[in-house]
């Protein structure tokens, strides 16, 4: 069978992949054994695991938790006529909880609050100059935090607020004009500007939203196509390839490698976001301090909204693996160019370079761009590979030029593929000086008036 | 016909580095290629395994273009290594079934390849278990089998009999070594030569490249030399031998026969204790120089007329082209 490939005037055939598995099982199985990935893995979790507690600590005072008690008692000691509604209705996060006037005595009520942990008492009393006090109480074993105890006494506050402005004869429809909500938002003049012309949609957001996204693709990157170099170059300064090339295609050696590589990487991810979702059990477990997905969202990353949210992922995964097979191939084409480990450097450099590119591109083009420039680097490959999921994400464009995108850079893996594959055996073969650019295409060039085996 | 190799070409930009090499091998045993450094030999090896693409030509096993897909091909290269850092055993079972030996039978195979080649410490150290309460005073004694070494813990020659057994791990029928005994001792040496006499006695074929003339001839029918990325001589060895015909005259004496060998016509080469190394045009003038001899009463103790060794007939069809510059 034969696939695409005649850009380059010759085709790949299912022959060239025969082995990859063996290949990909063999390096996966090394990285796996290597003390020193071992180490690596575990200094991550540990690493991940304190970067969330510092987070958490960090953000406790910046960052609401949720809303977690099921009961509130007011013990109304003002002389106000204080309305449960008027509490209840002060955030919609009060909606479900039991708010009730206290009829017994303040000393009967706090002997209630050891037995009901998620229960909150207000007193409310006069102290001197007729100034009111709010003052909140729970129980031993109270499973309340500060942030509801918080919202209470603010919902209590208020409540006192409408009753003294009805006793002033104020009525319900003045009180709800008077205090209609507003919100305050501010804005620099270029962000305010570029929402005047543009449209974008949150000119800080959507930096953020590149900055996350961006961040994560160009360390996996630089990470894998690291491992990738070592790995082809080692194999070459161990004089093995010979070997290798008599049972296996150079192509499949390269690819079983590249997803041995991806694997590895993924799993590192998995286990750094494994720390992380254990210490966040643990924290809201074991711990005053609590873990919210609000933190999350504070960085972009939404949780709760479903259907998106998966739909979401699969972008963010399909391009992460296109945007990880270009350099990847790149990375083993440019290893394969090195003789040995002292020119390694001069290989992840080049990756390197192009990952840098294209991430400053899309970081500078998510503060200065217009939508139009950012729909146009959406499709440009290696650039693309950091702005088109956040470009759709953030609604610039649209499904269809998402899928334009995956094609442009699923062509570009594909031709980079079919150039590996010719001049990936001449490579490993090679030896002497790093084989540069122009060497490269006349290798190439020779392979393609050459009968290929 | 087995393996046939037809105009075989190759040019890196205007240099030709193979130039229409062609042979045949019908039989099982061994076919030599030979040649100066930079002769072409690895490259031809290279374009035969379809490592390198050729300009033209074609190489056929039985018929078919030859791949592992046509053919169970087993290869020393001559720039030949193992991964430093992984342990020897992991490398073999690796190799095995890149070349579709699964791991069972390829543990089996590298069982018995290491004892054969007295290997078996490394991809198999042991060590003496610690007498446990219950077998004390037992007279038991056991061992705890450790993990393989890693390439980099064993020595050169070590590391060069586990490369022989990646070559020969899938039982190939066609075996291409590339200078197989560079760098091995002499006992190592017996132990390859051993094997390789092994599989010629197993019906293999088997296509050497060597600068050991000695050992080339050892095993090899035909041979191929390449000089400069041409074939300068190829055919059947024991034919070209008599091709040159008996010219070698080895003569050893009680006294100086130096006159009559002049005398003769023939060409000294050397001389050490009455023992003389002489050039002959052939059987009829190393007859007459005998003839003389005894008829001065000279006391000939060894008469030796041999044809030329392969290394003489190499020196003489390389090196005569390299004197012509």
């Amino acid at each position: 069978m034969k696939y695409s490939s005649r850009w380059w005037g010759e085709t790949m055939t299912r022959s060239d992949f025969a082995g990859t598995g063996k290949v990909f099982s063999f390096t996966l199985a090394q990285y796996l054994k290597s003390k020193s990935a071992i180490s690596m893995m575990v200094l991550m979790v540990v690493l991940a695991s304190v970067c969330t507690i510092i987070m958490v600590s960090s953000s406790a005072n910046m960052i609401p938790v949720s809303f977690n008690a099921d009961r509130a008692v007011i013990i109304n000691e003002s002389g106000h006529d204080i309305r449960t509604e008027d509490i209840a209705g002060f955030t919609p996060e009060l909606a479900g909880v039991d708010i009730v006037i206290a009829e017994e005595d303040f000393a009967s009520v706090l002997r209630q609050l050891d037995s009901r942990p998620g229960s909150v008492a207000l007193l409310i009393e006069k102290v001197d100059d007729g100034e009111l006090s709010v003052t909140p109480y729970t129980g031993a074993g109270s499973t309340v935090n500060s942030y509801t105890i918080f919202l209470l006494s603010n919902a209590v506050t208020e409540a006192i607020s409408l009753a003294r402005l009805r006793e002033a004869g104020i009525g319900d429809e003045q009180i709800d004009s008077a205090f209609a909500p507003f919100s305050v938002s501010s804005l620099s003049y270029n962000q305010y500007m570029r929402r005047q012309e543009d449209g974008l949609p949150g000119g800080e957001s959507y930096f953020w939203m590149t900055y996350a996204y961006s961040i994560i693709v160009i360390m996996l990157v630089i990470f894998s196509t690291s491992y990738i170099v070592r790995s082809v170059v080692e194999e070459k300064a161990s004089k093995l390839v010979e070997l290798l090339m008599v049972s296996v295609k150079p192509l499949a050696l390269l690819l079983g490698k590249i997803l041995a590589t991806m694997c590895f990487m993924v799993l590192n991810m998995f286990l750094l976001f494994l720390g992380v979702a254990f210490t966040a059990v643990v924290i809201n477990n074991f711990t005053d301090m609590s873990f919210s997905p609000e933190m999350l969202a504070a960085v972009g990353i939404n949780l709760t909204s479903g259907g998106a949210g998966i739909l979401l992922i699969l972008v963010v995964l399909i391009s992460v693996v296109l945007g990880y097979l270009t350099f990847s191939i790149i990375g083993g084409i440019a290893g394969a160019c090195c003789s040995n480990m002292e020119q390694i450097g001069a290989a992840v450099n080049i990756v390197s370079f192009l990952a840098l590119f294209g991430y400053l591109t899309a970081l500078f083009s998510s503060i200065f761009g217009s939508r139009e420039l950012l729909a146009v680097f959406s499709l440009l490959p290696v650039v693309s590979i950091f702005v088109a999921p956040v470009t759709y994400a953030s609604g610039i464009i649209g499904f269809g030029l998402l899928l334009v995108s995956w094609l442009l850079q699923a062509v570009v893996v594909a031709l980079l593929a079919a150039f590996g594959a010719r001049v990936y055996g001449a490579l490993l073969i090679h030896k002497g000086n790093r084989v540069g650019l122009r060497q490269l295409f006349s290798i190439a060039g020779d392979a393609k008036r050459g009968v290929q085996a | 016909m087995s393996l046939v190799v037809s105009n075989l070409s190759k040019k890196y930009g205007t240099k030709t580095v193979v130039d229409n090499l062609s042979f045949e091998m019908k039989e099982p045993g061994v076919y030599a290629l030979l040649g100066t450094n930079g002769a072409g030999k690895t490259t031809a090896i290279r374009m035969m395994l379809g490592m390198l693409s050729r300009n033209s030509g074609s190489v056929l096993w039985r018929g078919l273009p030859l791949s592992t897909a046509t053919c169970n091909i087993g290869y020393l290269p001559e720039e030949r290594g193992l991964y430093p850092k992984y342990t020897l055993l992991d490398q073999l079972i690796y190799f095995a079934q890149l070349r579709g030996v699964d791991k069972a039978e390829a543990k089996k195979r590298i069982r018995y390849w290491s004892r054969r080649l007295d290997v078996d410490e490394y991809l198999y150290p042991t060590k003496p278990a610690k007498r446990s309460f219950f077998s004390r005073g037992t007279g038991a004694s056991g061992e705890i089998l450790l993990s393989s070494k890693k390439a980099d813990q064993i020595s050169k020659g070590n590391q060069q009999k586990i490369q022989l057994i990646t070559t020969l791990l899938s039982d190939p029928e066609l075996l291409v070594l590339d200078e197989p005994m560079s760098g091995l001792d002499p006992v190592n040496t017996d132990l390859f030569k051993s094997i390789i006499r092994d599989e010629i006695a197993k019906g293999k074929y088997i296509i050497m490249s060597s600068h050991q003339m000695a050992t080339v001839e050892e095993f090899c029918t035909n041979i191929t030399i390449l000089d400069r990325s041409k074939t300068v001589l190829q055919g059947n060895l024991n034919a070209i031998k008599k091709q040159y015909g008996r010219v070698n005259l080895l003569l050893k004496t009680e006294c100086d026969i130096s006159e009559y060998i002049r005398e003769s016509g023939a060409v000294l080469v050397s001389e050490k204790e009455f023992e003389y190394n002489i050039k002959v045009t052939g059987e009829e003038q190393a007859n007459r120089l005998l003839g003389r001899l005894i008829e001065r009463g000279i006391t000939v103790i060894r008469f030796d007329l041999r044809e030329p060794s392969l290394h003489e007939i190499f020196v003489e069809v390389v090196g005569g082209n390299h004197d012509a510059e």
